[in-house]
């Protein structure tokens, strides 16, 4: 589905964030990517979606080159799901889950009848239907959150990037966003996931990426990560303590 | 409570309409509105069998004095107002109008131009336009030079011109003649539509109508313009591309209007905040009531003008009247949005 082979972005000569990444990432299948701040985990989405062109290294979406797309096609195959989202005007939550329709619509067109339906559809399958009429400027975080994933639904994409969705989130909406993203996988979509959170990493399961000061990014399962490595990567000691009741590890400051 | 839109757009053109007929039977020589209705009818349905009941006067009063000037208010009305609200999608702000890039001091110093050097009416107004489209032609390309194509960039480059352009101005004023020319400026400055003819009127309507049909096309895709360049480009669409063609007819839309009416301020920031106020945040229901209500509140502000005292009074000076207290209830009635 994608393939990332040696990608290289840096800012300029003294700021280096991506070094040498290669990875790539089945269909249905998730991966969570952690690293400090500034490491290049929102600089690596900006490739993916092409908003940023890397310095080097190749970028293979769904068999094609990234540069052989179109925007539209671009859009119907890869998203992003930013937090930073800032609507200027008033848009309620149908009108902003609409323009997930884009890279369908005609150069001069808008949305025609099945389009509003399949919003309709997205919102009531979401349960989020009873915010439909909202403003969507005044939702909460999570639901804010939610509608964001109603519209990429609505543009049809394989892959799904989630620029940490649960940053701002109360401990209890960051876990329905994480069962949200779980039964996206499920569905087929592959998603890939930058937390700050190694819990997060650990719950969600499939390969999990680390991303370490300097840029260089290794791969793995969630299980094999030790504390060591993470200690070291955040400067701050971390603990993955066996929690027995739940049957997988823990991560724990201090 | 919310009126359904297809209700609202009824409501505004029966409004409009009962206007335009209203509003051409106002004025020093006394029409009825039957009369009225007959002559537009007798012209409109020449098929019809109308016999001719009024007086040959009536027709020419209602076909070369009124009718232009009616006609231009509503479309320069509607012009500016699509204008608006096109700048105000595409640069992601409310505060946006339609001299945003520099086309009304542009207009305004080709203006000056022409009257400093005597020309006849209709050179001013052709340099009015020529000197819009400069302004604007500079402004676009400042970006260019910097190499930077944000829009930050291009609203202080609007900014800059307007501010050149307005000094440009001053100067005109200071060395135009104080018994002659600078009245002139002056009152072209204030805006009015007092010499407007038939002529002016179909030469600016078939353009404008080309640029509404425009924002019509791409008025769905400046909801996704709104979002700004990395939202639009993650959703599949050509920021740039729709940028372009919104600047373009924003810019050939104002810049005509101010070539034949003069600055005419308010307008354009005001009616797409009261359109915004009555059917929401979504530009391909904005667009037409944009339009509409424009073209109302033109042709009433400029019916004031010709006809509440005996001498013109200058159409700026008239919509800013109407348009502060306006404004500020729009902004009371928003206070959620601007907050």
């Amino acid at each position: 589905m994608l393939t990332v082979k040696n990608l290289n972005f840096s800012y300029n000569r003294n700021r280096k964030v991506l070094c040498d990444v290669s990875f790539s990432l089945e269909a249905g299948s998730i991966m969570t990517v952690l690293g400090p701040n500034g490491v290049g985990k929102s600089t690596l989405f900006d490739c993916l979606c092409r908003l940023k062109s890397p310095d080097s290294g190749e970028i293979i979406l769904d068999g094609k080159h990234i540069n052989s797309y179109t925007i539209k096609q671009l859009a119907s195959i890869i998203t992003l799901l930013s937090q930073t989202v800032k609507a200027s005007f008033d848009f309620t939550v149908r009108e902003y889950v609409l323009m997930g329709c884009a890279p369908r619509i005609s150069p001069f067109g808008s949305p025609k009848a099945s389009d509003y339906d399949d919003v309709e559809k997205v919102l009531a399958d979401l349960e989020i239907s009873h915010f439909a009429d909202k403003i969507f400027t005044k939702l909460s975080g999570g639901e804010k959150q939610q509608v964001s994933i109603a519209k990429a639904i609505i543009q049809r994409p394989k892959i799904m990037l989630f620029d940490e969705p649960t940053s701002f989130l109360d401990i209890g909406n960051q876990q329905k966003i994480l069962r949200i993203i779980k039964k996206m996988a499920q569905a087929g979509y592959s998603v890939i996931m930058t937390t700050h959170n190694p819990d997060h990493a650990i719950q969600l399961g499939g390969i999990c990426a680390l991303i370490h000061p300097g840029g260089n990014m290794t791969v793995g399962s969630p299980e094999s990560l030790s504390a060591e490595v993470l200690s070291g990567i955040y400067k701050t000691p971390l603990h993955l303590l066996n929690i027995e009741e739940l049957g997988r590890c823990a991560c724990i400051a201090g | 409570m919310k009126i359904p839109y297809k209700v609202l757009l009824a409501i505004l053109i029966a409004v409009l309409f009962a206007l335009f007929i209203i509003t051409i039977t106002i004025g020093r020589y006394d029409l009825g509105i039957s009369e009225v209705f007959l002559i537009l009818a007798s012209r409109v349905f020449s098929f019809l069998p109308i016999n001719q009941t009024w007086a040959a006067m009536s027709e020419i009063i209602v076909m070369q004095v009124r009718l232009p000037r009616v006609a231009a208010a509503m479309f320069i009305g509607a012009a500016l107002a699509t204008a608006g609200a096109t700048y105000q999608g595409l640069f992601r702000n409310p505060m946006a109008s339609p001299d945003f890039l520099g086309v009304t001091s542009g207009a305004g110093i080709g203006a000056a131009l022409a009257i400093v050097l005597e020309l006849p009416f209709f050179y001013v107004q052709i340099f009015a336009l020529i000197g819009g489209i400069i302004a604007t032609s500079m402004t676009v390309s400042i970006p260019k030079l910097l190499r930077n194509d944000s829009s930050i960039v291009l609203i202080l480059s609007g900014i800059i011109v307007s501010g050149l352009f307005r000094s440009g101005m001053s100067f005109m004023r200071y060395i135009a003649d104080p018994q002659t020319a600078l009245p002139a400026i002056v009152f072209w400055q204030m805006g009015s539509l007092a010499r407007v003819n038939s002529f002016e009127v179909i030469a600016i309507s078939v353009p404008m109508l080309i640029c509404f049909a425009v924002v019509m096309g791409i008025s769905w895709w400046l909801n996704i313009m709104s979002l700004g360049e990395v939202q639009s480009a993650v959703i599949g669409a050509n920021y740039k591309f729709y940028r372009r063609i919104g600047i373009l007819t924003a810019t050939v839309l104002t810049v005509l209007s101010v070539a034949v009416a003069g600055e005419v301020g308010w307008v354009g920031l005001a009616i797409p905040h009261l359109s915004r106020l009555l059917v929401g945040a979504d530009n391909k229901k904005l667009m037409p009531v944009c339009m509409l209500t424009g073209a109302i509140f033109m042709l009433t502000a400029d019916t004031f003008a010709r006809s509440l005292t005996t001498s013109e009074i200058p159409l700026g000076v008239l919509t800013g009247i109407i348009g502060a207290p306006f404004f500020i209830a729009i902004i009371y009635k928003q206070k959620s949005m601007l907050s």
